[in-house]
């Protein structure tokens, strides 16, 4: 089984809610929370690698999302994370859910930031805050 | 089936709280329905009096009554410092209004009648960027006038302990309920208060320094939980009732 039939095989994240619903915010899921499942998922998957190999597997799974989300754009993903294109394209292959998911949980935090002032705080401010709310996640991760 | 109370035989066997309960929720209900119930017939309100002089319990009716006119004075303040609490907050919706209107369409209004003052931050550098400096005294007259509020109706909560009794009338009660949740809702910073989430979250994301920010109430708002920054001190409390003291 190569790369790309093993990543396809692998059991993925089932919620019990959609991301329509994390989007809008009818139910909370933060990043923490995700990336909490991530690992549980390829820890399950991947059975032979030890705990940090499984760390370091997610924080890549994960950046691999998060800059698809952010460029859309395989190719570009992969040069900025320096991965090979199939790596990325495989991972992205497998792993749509999770893409979906994740962009509900940063776009409901741009929404959130809408609801709670009422509407009153513009899209500048906004961006500013969501890319501040993002900063502070990954500077944890060490991203 | 009605039944009538003898007043003449359980009289004398009313303590003095209950005589008072008596006296005063007649008054409230007199006040309520302007005059036109009451609990108590005239002879029914002057055999109370009359026995509660035979027992020596006058001195502490009067004392009971002088906080009940104490409560009507306090009540009209609560009405007033609710006002000024209404008032502020809409002195403030209309600024957010306004700088959002003009941030948003900043290419469509004259430039020459906006000025810097006309935005939610100073600037978009996180070094020297400060929150709108009259969005900042609009929050600080807003606390300033919900925290009055608050000192009124922990005064109205004061004379009703030292009456011992409930003296506060229906209708009143039903008006500081009302206030009760005008406090919650802007404790919960709902409708246009809401936007100091935003400069709580810029606050806590350090866009920007706490250097920047001239108002004590607003960086105060924004170090703290909302609900603790707003919520009065011992010392607050203690002027209160201070104040209560001084006037009995």
């Amino acid at each position: 089984m190569n790369a790309k039939q093993l990543f396809l095989n692998l059991i993925t994240m089932e919620w019990d809610f959609t991301a329509t619903e994390v989007l809008q915010g009818k139910v909370k899921y933060t990043l923490d929370e995700f990336l909490r499942d991530l690992e549980e998922e390829l820890t399950y998957n991947f059975e032979s690698l030890t705990k940090e190999q499984i760390k370091q597997f997610t924080r890549l799974v994960y950046q691999i999302l998060y800059f698809t989300f952010i460029k859309n754009n395989p190719k570009e993903v992969s040069k900025t994370l320096n991965q090979d294109i199939e790596l990325v394209k495989t991972v992205l292959e497998a792993n749509q859910d999770n893409l979906e998911m994740l962009e509900s949980i940063i776009m409901s935090q741009f929404m959130r930031n809408i609801d709670e002032t009422n509407g009153f705080i513009t899209e500048s401010l906004n961006l500013e805050l969501t890319n501040a709310y993002l900063k502070s996640f990954h500077s944890k991760l060490k991203i | 089936m009605t039944s009538t109370i003898n007043f003449k035989k359980i009289t004398p066997n009313m303590s003095l709280q209950d005589k008072a309960k008596l006296l005063f929720a007649d008054k409230n209900l007199k006040y309520d329905t302007i005059g036109k119930e009451s609990l108590l017939t005239a002879g029914e309100e002057d055999l109370l009096i009359k026995d509660a002089q035979k027992n020596n319990q006058i001195r502490e009716l009067n004392r009971i009554n002088n906080l009940f006119n104490l409560l009507g004075l306090l009540i009209i303040d609560v009405r007033v410092a609710a006002l000024n609490l209404e008032l502020a907050i809409s002195y403030m919706d209309t600024y957010v209004m306004t700088i959002y209107l003009i941030e948003t369409h900043r290419d469509k209004v004259n430039n020459e009648s906006v000025n810097d003052k006309s935005s939610y931050f100073t600037s978009s550098d996180p070094n020297i960027r400060e929150p709108n400096a009259t969005l900042q005294a609009k929050w600080d007259n807003a606390v300033h006038c919900y925290k009055e509020l608050c000192k009124k109706m922990y005064m109205v909560e004061y004379v009703n302990v030292l009456a011992g009794i409930n003296l506060i009338s229906n209708e009143d009660q039903k008006l500081l309920d009302l206030f009760k949740k005008q406090l919650e809702s802007f404790c919960n910073l709902e409708g246009l208060l809401g936007i100091m989430k935003l400069y709580k979250k810029f606050f806590e994301f350090g866009l920007m320094k706490e250097s920047n920010i001239k108002s004590p109430f607003f960086l105060d708002s924004l170090k703290q939980d909302i609900k603790e920054a707003l919520e009065l001190i011992e010392e607050e409390k203690e002027e209160a009732k201070a104040k209560i003291d001084k006037h009995l």
